[in-house]
């Protein structure tokens, strides 16, 4: 008997099946690895269905396809708009207070607080400690301190910040004083030594870990039999579970624990009121590589940058109705976060990327807000500027962008006021009434390359998310072909004054660079928005059309997911633009 | 954050959700001798195979989950058998 479902398309996420059977679309959870190049190894789980030559794949051809050149990155663009889309981040906050350990779980964390409770005569509590200081780890610091000496991508500004010896992490505990008020701690790594357990009983205190702490329990086996994830899911928890938590900064591990932390204790406030409640069960996280007061507010901008934790995500309107005309109804009062629920994190976020290699960008940010001076910023290529401001309320300062000769591109005051552009910088999201208009920009004049293409393929997506009335679509196409056309979406030719506000969003050709546009929404508006930058730089437009065999609608290529730090994220290629087109009709 | 990225796209999309099986994969920088457990080169051989994939239900309370997505993303264990396929 065939299963009824109430919806005719499945997304299927399975490890062994990770493609959609009626509805292909792009996934940024295909492929893990930012390189790419030829070899099997560099494909990372996409290997896992692929390269089982016993069993051809569906996904063989895609990573044929991925190979070759056709890359969409949605990490960089559309992404970027899921995760700042309002709607979107409050799911994103709902999903992660929706996971809660199984059963057989939470029956291993119980054995620790069991345990803790032995040892302390009845409290149970703990401190939870992952320690990152494993050879893989020693490995990756290094690396990223190389590549990015200046920590401008990585946040991470030296090995020492990165890489934290179990003397060194036991030493900021110390120093914080945080064992004089727990006599326990659950030490979480992958690298467990005596000397690393000795490091800790230093200071007094019952070191608890996988090793001992299951090994008198009826469940060792259960532990052992299960493998490395569900061990790490096991210490996870425990950590989660713990009264204090003590965390690598630059860990994803870390990072989760304390993004569950934010979450239940409303702090990052991607979530409606009923689910930021959460369990109760808030946790102190902090980081032993970061000041103390790293973790006493709420989330960083440097995490932010780091977790694609977007800033300016706001409480979804519609959570506001609903509390409002409860409220009406209710004899308790109208709820004290109708005003609150747009969130205001704190700081903004400014994103851009020069186009054109060799070439430094200085980014000069001139003004004052709430009685304090900007800094001045200047990067190479990529930048973000980093605003810790005081908010509610609407962000104004002068913003100027330059990209000086390159012989002059160490000295930021070398820009010269004829090739700066300039405009007012709004805060993304502030004004939660007006809906974001998403820009799509490409002048006449470079048509010959294959930089609409990447621009069609992304306004399909943003089609959906429009026609979902999540976002307003205008594309700045001259040839605003009816082929890529959607029912929701606007062509237009030209800007007009006032069409561009700052809360939108644009996006544009990669090699077109950032003056240019910026140029354009400065000009017409005033204001400079947020930009994205999308391009191809493989397939020529007239090699490249629809209706061609073996068609490839997208790309954002190679050259351009290693001009930008963002990973390669996902593909498109014939089937799965037949599987878009069958779902569109 | 996969998870969440999924659901996010199924809920944009206003797809049913098929929920993930977790795929257990070795490290094979660590010493499997010390953890005890069996057949490590086998499973380095048969890396791809659906055995080495557990359910959600492994890791995470379902019910729960389910539960707490409804109204948000409609969610089923697995994908019917007419679209499984090969």
């Amino acid at each position: 008997m065939v299963p009824r479902y109430k919806k005719k398309t499945f997304l299927s996420l399975s490890s062994v099946k990770r493609f959609v059977k009626r509805f292909v679309i792009s996934f940024p959870f295909f492929i893990l690895h930012k390189t790419c190049s030829t070899g099997d190894a560099t494909f990372g789980r996409l290997n896992v269905a692929a390269l089982d030559t016993s069993r051809p794949s569906l996904l063989h051809p895609y990573q044929i396809h991925f190979q070759t050149f056709s890359v969409l990155r949605l990490k960089c663009a559309l992404h970027s708009v899921l995760h700042s889309n309002p709607d979107l981040g409050w799911v994103h906050g709902r999903t992660m207070l929706a996971l809660r350990p199984s059963r057989m779980v939470q029956s291993m964390v119980d054995v620790v607080q069991e345990k803790a409770a032995e040892i302390t005569g009845g409290t149970g509590s703990y401190v939870g400690l992952h320690l990152r200081h494993e050879q893989d780890w020693r490995s990756y610091c290094k690396s990223e301190v190389q590549n990015d000496p200046s920590g401008t991508n990585t946040g991470i500004s030296s090995f020492e910040q990165c890489f934290f010896s179990a003397k060194d992490a036991a030493a900021v505990l110390e120093k914080r004083q945080v064992m004089k008020s727990h006599r326990v701690l659950y030490l979480a790594t992958g690298l467990l030594s005596e000397n690393t357990v000795k490091a800790f009983e230093r200071l007094n205190v019952t070191v608890l870990h996988r090793k001992n702490t299951w090994a008198s329990s009826k469940k060792r086996e259960h532990f052992h039999s299960h493998r490395r994830e569900i061990a790490a899911a096991i210490e996870f928890w425990t950590l989660r579970q713990s009264s204090v938590f003590f965390g690598n900064s630059f860990s994803s591990f870390s990072w989760l624990v304390r993004e569950l932390d934010l979450l239940h204790n409303g702090r990052l406030q991607r979530t409606d009121d009923t689910i930021a409640n959460g369990d109760g069960h808030g946790t102190r996280a902090y980081f032993y590589n970061q000041p103390a007061a790293y973790t006493e507010h709420d989330v960083q901008p440097s995490e932010t940058i780091r977790w694609n934790v977007l800033p300016g995500v706001l409480v979804r309107e519609k959570n506001a109705v609903k509390e409002k005309s409860t409220a009406s109804r209710s004899t308790e009062g109208p709820p004290d976060n109708i005003k609150t629920s747009w969130m205001d994190i704190g700081f903004i976020l400014i994103e851009a990327r020069a186009s054109r290699k060799l070439q430094k960008v200085v980014v000069k940010i001139n003004g004052t807000v709430a009685g304090r001076t900007i800094a001045n910023y200047a990067s190479e290529g990529h930048w973000i500027a980093k605003l810790e401001l005081p908010f509610p309320g609407r962000l104004s300062a002068k913003v100027d962008i330059c990209t000086p000769l390159q012989d002059g591109a160490d000295q930021p005051d070398t820009c010269s006021s004829a090739q700066a552009s300039s405009g007012v910088l709004f805060k993304r999201g502030v004004t939660p009434e007006q809906d974001p208009t998403v820009f799509m920009y490409f002048p006449l004049s470079l048509l010959t390359t294959g930089g609409p293409e990447a621009l069609h393929q992304l306004h399909q997506m943003i089609n959906k998310l429009h026609s979902e009335k999540r976002i307003s679509v205008r594309s700045v196409f001259p040839h605003g072909n009816e082929f890529y056309r959607g029912k929701h979406s606007v062509f237009s030719d030209h800007f007009d004054v006032g069409d561009i506000t700052p809360w939108d969003y644009m996006i544009a050709p990669e090699h077109l660079g950032i003056d240019p546009v910026l140029n354009v929404a400065a000009e017409l508006s005033g204001f400079i928005p947020i930009v994205w930058f999308v391009g191809q730089h493989v397939t020529r437009l007239s090699e490249d059309l629809p209706g061609k065999q073996d068609f490839m609608r997208i790309a954002l290529t190679e050259y351009f997911a290693t001009q930008h730090f963002c990973g390669l994220k996902a593909i498109i290629n014939t089937p799965m633009n037949a599987g878009f087109q069958k779902v569109k009709t | 954050m996969g998870l969440v990225d999924a659901v996010l796209t199924a809920y944009m999309l206003n797809a049913t959700l098929v929920l993930p099986r977790f795929y257990q994969h070795y490290d094979f920088f660590e010493n499997f001798q010390e953890r005890e457990v069996p057949g490590w080169t086998q499973v380095q051989q048969h890396d791809s195979q659906a055995r080495y994939a557990v359910s959600m239900s492994s890791f995470y309370d379902v019910d729960y989950f389910k539960k707490s997505m409804a109204g948000v993303v409609d969610t089923v264990d697995a994908l019917p058998p007419w679209l499984q396929g090969d």
